[in-house]
C-alpha cells in the first residue's frame, strides 16, 4: 500500500475493464470502498468480485454516463452503500476512428456524450455529494491526445482528439469551479498504454513494441497500473496542492 | 515504504523543500545525502534523518562529486537525485547586473546540470534512476521583475527534457516539479516587499499573494515534498520528460500572478 485511502470511497466509471478495473483494485487495496460502475453490470460485478477477493470493498453499478437519471441512481447506490462519496474518477471512455468525409453525426455524438458530456454529467451529479463530505478529490482521464493528434497510427478520429481537447479544459474549469468547495480535479493523460481500448491489437506484443519503442523514453508500453498509481497519488493528500493539472502518464510520448 | 532501499541526493536540502523531501524520502525508506551551502542547517537535517551531510556551493564542480562519491561510499550507490538548490533575486533586466544575473543561472541551471552530470554514471550503473528538477512555475509563465529567476527555471524544464530523452531508454526519468508559492525560507524573503509596503505580516503577505490562486493558500514544503516524492518513486515509473505542475490551481486561471502584480510598484 502506497497511498492511505482508509476511510475513503471512490466512485469510479468504466471500471468494469482497463484502466477503471486497476484503478477501483489499487484504490481498494489501499482502503477505500469503491462505487464500481460501468455501463455493463456483468463486468462491474466482475471488477466487484477482484476487489472481495483482496479483501477490499466495492459495490457494483450500471450506468450509461450519457443519461443522467442512471448516473444519479448510482450515485444514490453508492451514498446509500457507503454513506459518503470522497472520491471520483472519470474513467467512461470510448474512441472510434472515422475519417472526417465518412464520420456520421452519430458517431460523433457517441463519442462526444460519453468523454465529454459524461464527464460534465457524472462531475454534475456528484460534486455536491463530494463537497458534503467536507473535501475530495476528482481525476478526469485526458490523454495524451488531448494534447497532439497521434496521426502515425493512420486511424483518423477528430471526434475523439475534441473530445479529450475537451476534457481537458473541463478539468481546468471545474478545479477552479471546484476549488472553493475543497474539491481538487486533476487529470491523467495516459499515452500507450496496454488496454483492450486501443482497438488492433495486443501493446505487449513484439510487434507493437517494435513500432513503438523509438516514440518510448521508457523500456516498455505502459500497463493500466501505471494510470491507476497516479490517479491514487492525484486522489491523495500528497496531492493537495495540485488543481487544475494535467499528468502525463506516456513514457515520455509527449516530451519530443 | 515507497523508497525502501534507495539512495538519494537533495540538493538545498537544509532548509524550505529540500529539507522536507529529505525526511520524507527517509520516511519511505531511503537513505538521503543533503547538500547546501551551509552546513549548520544540513547536518541537523541529516542528523535527524540519518543521512549525510555536504556543505559547499552548488556551483561548485568539486562539491557535487563530493556529494556523489559521499552516496557512493556511505550507502553504495545512488537512485535518485533531486536539484532543488535554487536562489532568486528581483528585477526587469535593466535592474539585472551580470553577478546576480550570473549568480542566479549559477546556482539554478549550472548547478543542476553539474549535479546530474556528476549523478549519472551512478544512476546508470543501477540501470535504473529518477531525477526531479524543482523547477517553478515561473519557467512556465512569466510575471514582474524576475527576469534572472524566471529564465533559469524555464531552462531547468527544458533541462529535464533533455535528460528524459536522452538518457530514458537507459532507465532514467527526468522531470521538472513546477511549485506555485510555498511557505519556506525563500518565499518568506519574497514576502518581504510586500510586508513593508504594505505594513502586513507575513502571514498576511501571503494570503494576499495567493488570493487570486484557486486554493487560496500557499503550499507547504511538505506538499511539496511529497510531489518530489511521487516522482522520485516507481510509482511514477511511466512518468518523464514532463512538469509537474502544484501550483494550487494557479495556472488554471488566468489571473494567477494578479494577486502579486497588483502589489507590485
Amino acid at each position: 500500500m502506497s497511498f492511505d485511502h482508509s476511510g475513503r470511497v471512490a466512485l469510479i466509471t468504466g471500471a468494469g475493464s482497463g484502466i477503471g478495473r486497476a484503478t477501483a483494485l489499487r484504490l481498494a487495496s489501499e482502503g477505500a470502498a469503491v462505487a464500481v460502475v460501468d455501463i455493463r453490470l456483468d463486468a462491474a460485478e466482475e471488477t466487484v468480485a477482484a476487489i472481495a477477493a483482496g479483501g477490499g470493498t466495492g459495490v457494483a453499478f450500471d450506468a450509461d454516463v450519457r443519461d443522467r437519471s442512471e448516473v444519479e441512481s448510482a450515485r444514490d447506490g453508492a451514498v446509500n452503500a457507503f454513506g459518503h462519496v470522497d472520491y471520483l474518477v472519470n474513467n467512461a471512455g470510448l474512441v472510434r476512428m472515422s475519417p472526417l468525409d465518412e464520420l456520421a453525426e452519430d458517431e460523433w455524438d457517441l463519442v462526444l456524450d460519453t468523454n465529454l458530456k459524461g464527464t460534465y454529467l457524472v462531475t454534475q451529479a456528484l460534486a455536491p455529494v463530494i463537497a458534503r463530505a467536507g473535501r475530495g478529490a476528482i481525476v478526469n482521464l485526458a490523454t495524451i491526445e488531448s494534447e497532439v493528434v497521434v496521426a502515425s497510427t493512420g486511424h483518423p478520429q477528430v471526434h475523439y482528439n475534441a473530445s479529450k481537447g475537451g476534457v481537458k479544459m473541463l478539468t481546468k474549469a471545474l478545479a477552479v469551479e471546484l476549488a472553493g468547495r475543497n474539491i481538487r480535479v486533476n487529470a491523467v493523460e495516459p499515452g500507450a498504454i496496454a488496454t483492450s481500448f486501443i482497438p488492433g491489437g495486443d501493446l505487449r506484443s513484439p510487434e507493437a513494441w517494435e513500432s513503438m519503442k523509438d516514440r518510448l523514453l521508457v523500456p516498455r508500453v505502459g500497463e493500466p497500473e501505471d494510470v491507476a498509481a497516479a490517479i491514487s497519488f492525484l486522489l491523495s493528500d500528497d496531492a493537495s496542492y495540485i488543481t487544475g493539472a494535467m499528468l502525463p502518464v506516456d513514457g515520455g510520448w509527449l516530451t519530443r | 515504504m515507497r523508497l525502501e532501499g534507495k539512495v538519494a541526493i537533495v540538493s538545498g536540502g537544509g532548509t524550505g523543500i529540500g529539507a522536507a523531501a529529505a525526511r520524507r524520502f527517509a520516511r519511505e525508506g531511503a537513505k538521503v545525502v543533503v547538500t547546501g551551502r551551509r552546513a549548520e542547517p544540513l547536518e541537523r537535517v541529516a542528523a535527524e534523518i540519518g543521512g549525510r551531510a555536504v556543505a559547499g556551493d552548488t556551483a561548485d564542480a568539486h562539491h557535487l562529486a563530493e556529494a556523489v562519491q559521499v552516496a557512493r561510499e556511505a550507502f553504495g550507490g545512488l537512485d535518485v537525485v533531486v536539484a532543488n538548490a535554487g536562489l532568486g533575486f528581483g528585477g526587469a533586466v535593466a535592474d539585472v547586473d551580470d553577478e546576480r544575473w550570473e549568480r542566479t543561472l549559477g546556482v539554478n541551471v549550472t548547478g543542476a546540470f553539474r549535479l546530474v552530470r556528476a549523478a549519472l554514471p551512478s544512476l546508470l550503473e543501477r540501470g535504473k534512476g529518477s531525477i526531479v528538477l524543482v523547477s517553478s512555475t515561473s519557467g512556465l509563465v512569466g510575471g514582474p521583475e524576475g527576469a534572472a529567476y524566471q529564465t533559469s527555471k524555464t531552462a531547468m524544464i527544458g533541462l529535464a527534457r533533455s535528460i528524459a530523452v536522452d538518457y530514458g531508454p537507459k532507465g532514467i526519468r527526468a522531470n521538472a516539479l513546477c511549485p506555485g508559492w510555498v511557505v519556506t525560507p525563500m518565499g518568506d524573503r519574497s514576502m518581504e516587499g510586500l510586508m513593508v509596503r504594505l505594513g502586513v505580516s507575513l502571514e498576511e503577505a501571503y494570503r494576499l499573494a495567493t488570493r487570486y490562486i484557486p486554493l487560496r493558500r500557499p503550499a507547504t514544503a511538505d506538499e511539496m515534498a511529497a510531489c518530489c516524492l511521487f516522482l522520485a518513486s516507481d510509482e511514477s515509473s511511466m512518468v518523464t520528460g514532463t512538469t509537474l505542475v502544484a501550483d494550487g490551481g494557479g495556472l488554471a486561471v488566468d489571473v494567477a500572478e494578479l494577486g502579486w502584480a497588483e502589489e507590485s510598484p
